[in-house]
């Protein structure tokens, strides 16, 4: 047997890694991969559906299935119209786990943000994120990899918020209903790191310190950071936020992420923010821009009746 | 001996692992086989080690050192032979760099100093032989891109053991076309302008077309075994194993 060339070992390389089809699910295309494995379109023999089904990378590992699990296990808790919805979950034939997931037809946030995004736009964006994570954060759930690639848009303008895989699960009841449990800090069961860099709470890259609501934080900060960056000037409001919401220190952040949509959401509505102490030229450019109607309204009439004042005197 | 270009996996090494049934298909870890005190544990490990790297060193002698093929694959045998001789494998310290780093710096000391002693054979010097130490200063300085080719051609070398390894199962399991199929599919019509459809593939060998995907799904999925059973028997630790895995598929863990 000669040596394989080059285009067949790629291609032997790809066809081992691909699953193989299930005895419920056909494997079609590669939708993406994340640090936790790689998902594939797959269609559902049975229910006659397209879904989104995950593998595993190449664990095959006692800790990485239960960690698959366990995924499976929080996602199922965690009802959201914010979070990916999961339907199955199993063993392929090959020995590796994985579980089915709602196939959502759009984009990743990465991909959206280098399309260009407007400020009002990326921001609504932002808030729904938050609004899924604080959910989360409520049930005693910390994602601990929030990336611009862990967060899907649909077609129909649904945010959702996937990759639970390296989740800790805080509170006791949660716990109970999880029963592999969670690493503690910013680590596994097995002690390795988790996160994304650039995205990953200084306490998490350390592996020391708790992963609590505001490692979480942190990377929403760094996302708000990209949505800002790619839709235009950060102006300094904005970078107030961000930076609070990536403050070194865990204490200096915001508390949760509802806090942090909350300065948000202050922001769109031509509000104060917490994170931010204006000066009088920027409240008065607020006030201007909150009332920009009215203000405009008294603009125009003040100009008729200069200009009927005018006309009269001649 | 010698062999020819394309038959350099007819290597006799190859041959002796592939001829020996006894060899199981789960292994303990080669590199463990290697230092193992029961000579037969440790001759299987060299058999295997050889199969794998072969081709790869071969390839490395004609890239780096610029042998044709015929010096090349001589280079190979002798350094195979000297290795087994010298007791090389034993010499191997897994945490200080992987088998196939700690094999190529050693193809590279062995040549090294095959070439000094044929200059000092010329003034009635000694025989060639591998300097350990010498591979501990080549550690240090190691040519990263080197080290990516030479990670290629390994992976060749599993991917084609693994491929020998399937051949010789489906044969003696009676699943001929099993392999057939697989390999024209998947490895020969790769490289061809137009890759046969299943509904040819089914007609070419006579059997229904849901028998093609069936036996693909079969052959792909002891494919698999084949090449991560390979590839575990290469490693120390299962977090070593996954790191590999991860280099040759690509994937995160």
């Amino acid at each position: 047997m000669k040596p394989l060339s080059d285009a067949a070992l790629g291609n032997l390389r790809q066809l081992s890694e691909r699953p193989v089809d299930d005895a419920r699910y056909t494997i079609h295309e590669e939708l993406g991969r994340g640090g936790m494995g790689v998902v594939y379109r797959a269609h559902d023999r049975e229910l006659g559906r397209d879904v989104a089904l995950k593998v595993v990378g190449e664990l095959l590992t006692e800790s990485g299935v239960e960690r698959l699990r366990r995924e499976a296990r929080v996602l199922s808790l965690l009802e959201h119209p914010g979070i990916v919805p999961i339907h199955d979950v199993g063993v392929l034939p090959d020995g590796r786990a994985f579980h089915v997931m709602k196939r959502v037809k759009g984009e990743t946030l990465k991909r959206r943000i280098a399309a260009g995004l407007t400020r009002g736009d990326a921001l609504r964006i932002f808030t729904r994120i938050c609004d899924a994570v604080a959910f989360a954060n409520s049930q005693g759930v910390i994602h601990r990899d929030l990336t611009p690639n862990n967060v899907m848009l649909g077609a129909f303008g649904e945010v959702l918020v996937l990759d639970w895989g390296v989740a800790r699960v805080r509170h006791a009841a949660m716990v109970e209903s999880v029963s592999a449990g969670a690493g503690e800090g910013g680590t596994t069961r097995d002690g390795a790191v988790v996160g994304t860099p650039g995205y990953m709470a200084p306490e998490q890259a350390a592996g020391a310190g708790e992963a609590d609501e505001r490692s979480d934080v942190y990377a929403l900060g760094c996302i708000l950071r990209d949505l800002i960056n790619g839709s235009g000037e950060m102006v300094r409001p904005l970078a107030s936020v961000v930076a609070r919401a990536t403050a070194a220190q865990p204490a200096a952040r915001y508390p949760d992420a509802g806090a942090l949509s909350a300065d948000i959401t202050a922001w769109l509505d031509g509000l104060p923010v917490s994170a931010h102490r204006e000066n009088l030229m920027e409240r008065v450019a607020r006030l201007a821009n909150r009332h920009r109607v009215a203000l405009s309204l008294v603009g125009v009439y003040l100009l008729v009746r200069f200009l009927m004042l005018v006309f009269l005197r001649r | 001996m010698r062999i020819d270009d394309g038959g350099i996996l007819s290597s006799p090494f190859i041959h002796r692992t592939l001829e020996n049934r006894s060899f199981p298909l789960t292994r303990p870890s080669i590199v463990q086989g290697a230092l193992d005190t029961d000579p037969l544990a440790r001759e299987r490990a060299r058999d295997a080690i050889a199969a794998t790297y072969w081709a790869p060193i071969h390839s490395y002698l004609c890239r780096r050192w610029r042998l044709d093929a015929a010096d090349a694959s001589d280079a190979t045998q002798e350094f195979f032979a000297q290795a087994l001789e010298r007791d090389l494998f034993h010499r191997y310290e897994p945490e200080r760099a992987r088998l196939r780093t700690y094999l190529r710096l050693c193809v590279d000391s062995w040549l090294r100093n095959a070439w000094k002693a044929e200059g000092r054979q010329k003034r009635g010097g000694q025989h060639d032989h591998v300097d350990v130490d010498d591979v501990g200063d080549i550690l240090t300085t190691n040519d990263e891109a080197q080290e990516r080719w030479f990670e290629q051609e390994w992976m060749r070398g599993l991917f084609t053991a693994a491929l020998i390894a399937l051949e010789s199962e489906c044969k003696s399991a009676g699943k001929g076309t099993h392999f057939a199929i697989f390999k024209q599919y998947n490895v020969d019509e790769i490289d061809a302008p137009h890759r046969s459809s299943y509904a040819q593939l089914a007609s070419a060998h006579d059997i229904p077309v849901t028998q093609v995907t069936n036996y693909l799904a079969w052959s792909r999925r002891r494919f698999r075994a084949l090449v991560l059973d390979r590839l575990r028997a290469e490693c120390r630790s299962d977090e070593e194993f996954r790191q590999e895995a991860r280099l040759i598929f690509g994937v995160t863990s």
